[in-house]
């Protein structure tokens, strides 16, 4: 936990430091980019708690077309898991198919197929026992320069003893869901107490909490984490050398198929 | 070869005169001087000590003795046995704004066998175009061909197409890691303490070794020996001072010189106010002393300390800076034989703070260098100099420890250190064996060693760990031989004209890894291990050069091309901040450079300078990286130009300009988007496939020198940065819309408009 959280203030250091520290201007300007055969774009979760499960496709648009994603329609959306169940999702709204029978079981490993104009995408991805949450602490700090006043969060969980946990954490204030990415490994906390911090939105009183600690496998983490990177610089970051995040679809797709073992709490800020 | 040279031991009775080549007003070793006999049409050149020996038949003879802006000096001496003799030279001019570079170079470039060298003597240093009231040495060796900026607001160049972490820096033979402050804007070189810079682009001789692509070699001043000086300058931007003087008249000397800027100054320039809470500074001081303990010992220490600090709003920051501290010592064997020692010790570190009103913490990263070096010259004759030496550095490398201060919820943590020795042995002669032809050819024998203790992970050639083994303090975990041959010859077609040629292989053991697009200070530097070989590069150039109007004007075109095998690169996605194990991180391909350089100079005259034209490529091969496909390197540049002009109004004004234009850097750009949860994403297909928008810019810069009063001397600087205030791409971010969400645009940061300055120099 330690390093995950000087790492995100560094990134922070390094992005303010370079970008706004200095007598910089910024304005838009028109650089000419090439159009790029429309990809395809699967987002898959299925999860430990009951369903239905969704798996979201659609398409990547030019750069500077308006941001409507053509979704994908009349796909053939197969999910299975290792113990021989089958199921085919139906396409719900636009884009969205969804399940209805299957229920994430803990140690099985699943996988998403995707057949669209003769294509498929397939992936796996293992779903964990979920960790859980041991508590939620609050602690209050007043405004500091730019961080406002609040309650902010701490969330307290136990690593596993063996190497190789991975984790996706996520924040709900009032039902809206935190934005940013808050992804982890156990490389230097393993077999330990975690203290896992929400350090950048702070809680009201009377606001409604809601943490999820999800355990992932190594592959989907790695998404998480070549996403993050991108998504960070799009926010004016550390300009290095992009690339598409790894994902565990195979034949080119982007996005990505993850089995999420969730543990959730809720709570209200008193 | 070696057979010339024993045969030439063996020739009748030869005496020999050495000594040192000093000016005459401060007792400076000149660096580079030549002594010529004129009836035996032979002569030399002092090293970098200022030393010179030439070893001739006994008779009387005409010795004509030069150095570029200083007054000739004819000498006749009759010299039947050996002599031992100190030459002083007389500047040209009293003001210290000594501004007319004469011709008598004049011919260096056409005589000597050096490919790819440029030499800047302090005449020609004081001769540039000057920025916020300096003369940079960073800055206009910028501006020759086949030398690049890494951008602005950057601490790198790039040389032919390599990297900014392939350049040898050395200031007094002790290794710079960082030689910029404040993100590129000035060097970490006070121009006030500099005696002599050398760059190599190829061609680079034996005795230089440790980075593929160049070698930038900085002597430093020894102080005036003579008399008391205190010279400065007060400016808006930044400040120095320096105070010389000798400790015991013309046998020891010293400097102290210090230097600080203000640049905070910049920020108030800013809008938001978000920027006005900032501190941005750096200081650096120089000090050296030397004492001449005989007449064949001469002892000196220079030590060099910097750091640059920024703070934002009091809570984040970053601070860097290196510290070298050298001892060296000249010893002449005999008339001919010439050693310098030299032991340093250098540290490079960066330090992130964090500072809460809970506690304190710091990440520190740091390079400690202790190195020990033996050069040897002997100066057989004057067709003849054998150069050979050993060197031996230790490298201590600190990837990153934690240190904490009040009750900060974090641990005090300590990345495991990793340890090298680099060590070679070379051998070099300069043979000159009719007046058409001369060569030098080398070998460097190089030998690395990564030792322990340390826990040692083996990786697949996809990163992925395999096993670990623990290695005790001391025990080799990884070693590379490498043998180095150096090359160049020179044909000379007549007294203007000269065709030369070079080869040199270099390997290099430390690698800098960046991940941003135009360097920073946090960039790594990582040894070769079980798991990274060094870099080796291979260059051959060739060169057409050709003087005019005697030596007025100097022109030349140079070829080259590169092969760099090794070449280290981030992966995709790579994790890189604070991880142990870096090295998972790592792709590994070969790159390769070639280009066209070409250039015009004129030396003399009330209007002087140059004018460079490079045009170049730089491609890169990685297996695993934009899916197995050559993609252009970040640095490939295509045309780069820049155009010096120094013109010398009259005894009191002079005026400069200088003018930039390069193609933009290769640079990845997204060529879609996608939405992932809700969120935009950018979609990138090749690495590397566009470019960043062209960059030019215009600096004007004029110095006004005043009446001398008695012994105080003043001058007054105005310059101008980005005259044209052109809006200069630092980077192209792609994102959304501020006000329209389904928009995306791309947006352009843009670093420094226009910023004037003013300087006040004073010498008294």
């Amino acid at each position: 936990m330690n390093f995950r959280l000087i790492h995100i203030i560094i990134k922070h250091i390094i992005f303010i430091f370079i970008i706004s520290s200095l007598t910089s201007c910024e304005d838009i300007i028109d650089i000419p980019l090439n159009s790029s055969e429309p990809r395809i774009v699967i987002e898959g979760v299925i999860t430990n708690l009951d369903g239905p499960y969704t798996v979201r496709i659609s398409e990547s648009v030019d750069y500077y077309d308006p941001g409507e994603y053509p979704a994908v329609n009349n796909a053939h959306v197969e999910l299975s898991d290792d113990a021989g169940s089958v199921e085919v999702l139906e396409e719900n709204e636009d884009g969205l198919y969804i399940s209805s029978k299957m229920k994430g079981q803990p140690g099985r490993t699943y996988t998403l197929k995707v057949e669209v104009d003769g294509k498929a995408y397939i992936a796996q991805s293992y779903l964990n026992t979920p960790v859980k949450i041991d508590s939620l602490k609050k602690e209050y700090f007043p405004a500091v320069g730019n961080r406002e006043s609040g309650y902010y969060i701490h969330c307290y969980f136990t690593d596993p003893p063996e190497q190789g946990n991975n984790y996706r954490l996520f924040a709900w204030k009032n039902g809206e869901m935190d934005e940013n990415l808050y992804i982890m490994d156990d490389k230097f906390i393993n077999g330990q107490s975690v203290d896992y911090y929400f350090f950048i939105n702070p809680y009201q009183i009377g606001d409604t909490i809601s943490i999820a600690l999800a355990s992932i496998d190594r592959p989907v983490y790695e998404y998480y984490q070549t996403l993050f990177n991108i998504v960070a610089q799009q926010g004016g970051g550390n300009p290095a050398n992009p690339a598409n995040p790894v994902s565990n679809l195979s034949n080119d797709a982007l996005g990505y198929f993850g089995a999420l073992a969730v543990d959730v709490q809720d709570s209200v800020v008193k | 070869m070696i057979f010339l040279v024993v045969s030439r031991i063996f020739g009748q009775d030869q005496v020999t005169l050495n000594g040192h080549i000093l000016d005459a007003e401060n007792g400076e070793v000149l660096i580079g001087a030549t002594i010529f006999v004129d009836e035996l049409k032979i002569g030399t050149a002092t090293n970098e000590y200022g030393f010179y020996s030439i070893t001739m038949s006994p008779g009387k003879y005409h010795f004509e003795v030069s150095y570029l802006g200083y007054k000739s000096l004819g000498i006749e001496i009759d010299i039947q046995k050996d002599i031992q003799k100190d030459i002083e030279l007389v500047t040209f001019s009293e003001n210290m704004e000594e501004v007319v570079v004469l011709g008598d170079r004049g011919d260096a470039n056409i005589r000597s066998a050096d490919v790819s060298l440029t030499r800047l003597s302090i005449k020609e240093i004081h001769a540039i175009p000057v920025l916020f009231g300096e003369q940079d040495v960073l800055k206009t060796i910028q501006l020759l061909p086949g030398v690049q900026a890494a951008g602005e607001g950057s601490s790198g160049y790039f040389v032919r197409g390599g990297d900014a972490g392939q350049n040898l820096v050395l200031l007094d033979e002790a290794p710079v890691y960082n030689p910029s402050h404040l993100l590129g804007f000035f060097s970490v070189f006070n121009s006030d303490a500099i005696r002599d810079v050398k760059l190599y682009k190829g061609g680079i001789p034996a005795e230089y070794g440790g980075r593929i692509s160049s070698v930038l070699d900085i002597h430093m001043k020894n102080g005036n020996n003579k008399h008391w000086n205190v010279s400065g300058g007060l400016g808006l931007i930044s400040s120095r001072l320096m105070i010389e003087g000798p400790i015991k008249k013309e046998t020891g000397s010293f400097f102290i010189s210090a230097r600080r800027t203000y640049a905070d100054i910049f920020l108030n320039f800013a809008k938001d106010t978000l920027i006005k809470n900032n501190t941005l500074y750096f200081y650096d001081f120089n000090v050296k002393a030397n004492y001449t303990l005989g007449k064949n010992d001469r002892i000196y220490l220079s030590g060099y300390f910097g750091r640059d600090f920024f703070l934002f709003q009091k809570r984040f920051g970053i601070d860097w800076g290196n510290s070298t501290a050298t001892v060296r010592w000249n010893h002449l064997f005999n008339k001919r034989l010439f050693l310098n020692s030299t032991f340093i010790y250098s540290n490079y570190n960066y330090v992130f703070k964090i500072r809460e009103d809970e506690g304190n913490l710091d990440l520190k990263s740091a390079i400690r260098d202790f190195s020990l070096k033996e050069d040897f010259q002997y100066y057989l004759n004057p067709d003849n100099t054998l150069k050979f030496g050993a060197h031996l550095i230790h490298h201590t490398y600190v990837p990153g420890e934690i240190s904490t201060e009040g009750s900060f919820p974090v641990n005090e943590e300590k990345l495991e250190l990793k340890y090298a020795l680099e060590t070679a042995l070379y051998f070099s002669q300069k043979y000159k064996p009719a007046s058409w032809l001369n060569f030098e050819y080398g070998l460097r024998f190089s030998y690395y060693m990564m030792l322990g203790p340390g826990e040692i992970y083996n990786l697949d050639e996809n990163g992925n760990i395999l096993d670990s083994t623990y290695y005790h303090s001391g025990e080799v975990i990884a070693k590379y031989p490498g043998l180095e041959p150096r090359f160049s010859v020179n044909f000379r077609i007549n007294r203007l004209q000269s065709l030369k040629l070079s080869y040199n292989r270099i390997n290099q053991y430390t690698h800098l890894l960046s991940n941003t697009t135009s360097g920073s200070p946090t960039d790594l530097w990582v040894p070769s291990s079980n798991n990274i070989k060094p870099q080796i590069a291979d260059q051959i150039v060739t060169g057409y050069y050709r003087n005019f109007k005697d030596n007025m004007w100097e022109t030349s075109i140079e070829l080259y091309y590169k092969s760099m095998a090794n070449q280290i690169d981030y992966k995709n996605g790579a994790d890189i901040m604070l991880n142990e194990l870096v090295e998972t991180q790592l792709e590994f391909g070969k790159g390769w450079s070639y280009g066209m350089e070409l250039l015009v100079r004129k030396n003399s005259g009330k209007l002087h300078g140059w004018v460079a034209y490079t045009l170049s490529r730089s491609e890169r091969l990685f297996k695993n990286l934009n899916e197995g496909h050559v993609y252009p390197s970040k640095q490939d540049r295509i045309h780069d130009v820049s155009v010096v002009g120094i013109y010398d109004f009259n005894k009191r004004w002079s005026l400069s300009g200088t003018w930039v234009y390069n193609t933009g850097n290769a640079v990845t750009f997204p060529s879609g988007k996608y939405q992932v949860e809700g969120k935009t994403v950018n979609m990138y297909t090749e690495r590397n496939g566009y470019r960043m928008p062209a960059y030019h810019r215009l600096d004007l810069g004029a110095t006004r020198t005043n009446n001398k009063k008695g012994k105080f001397e003043s001058s007054w600087n105005f310059s101008i940065y980005n005259v044209y205030a052109r809006k200069n791409a630092y980077a192209i971010n792609f994102e959304q819309d501020e006000n329209d969400p389904n928009k995306t645009n791309a947006v352009r940061l843009s670093l420094f408009s226009i910023i004037p300055s003013v300087t006040f120099n004073f010498k008294f």
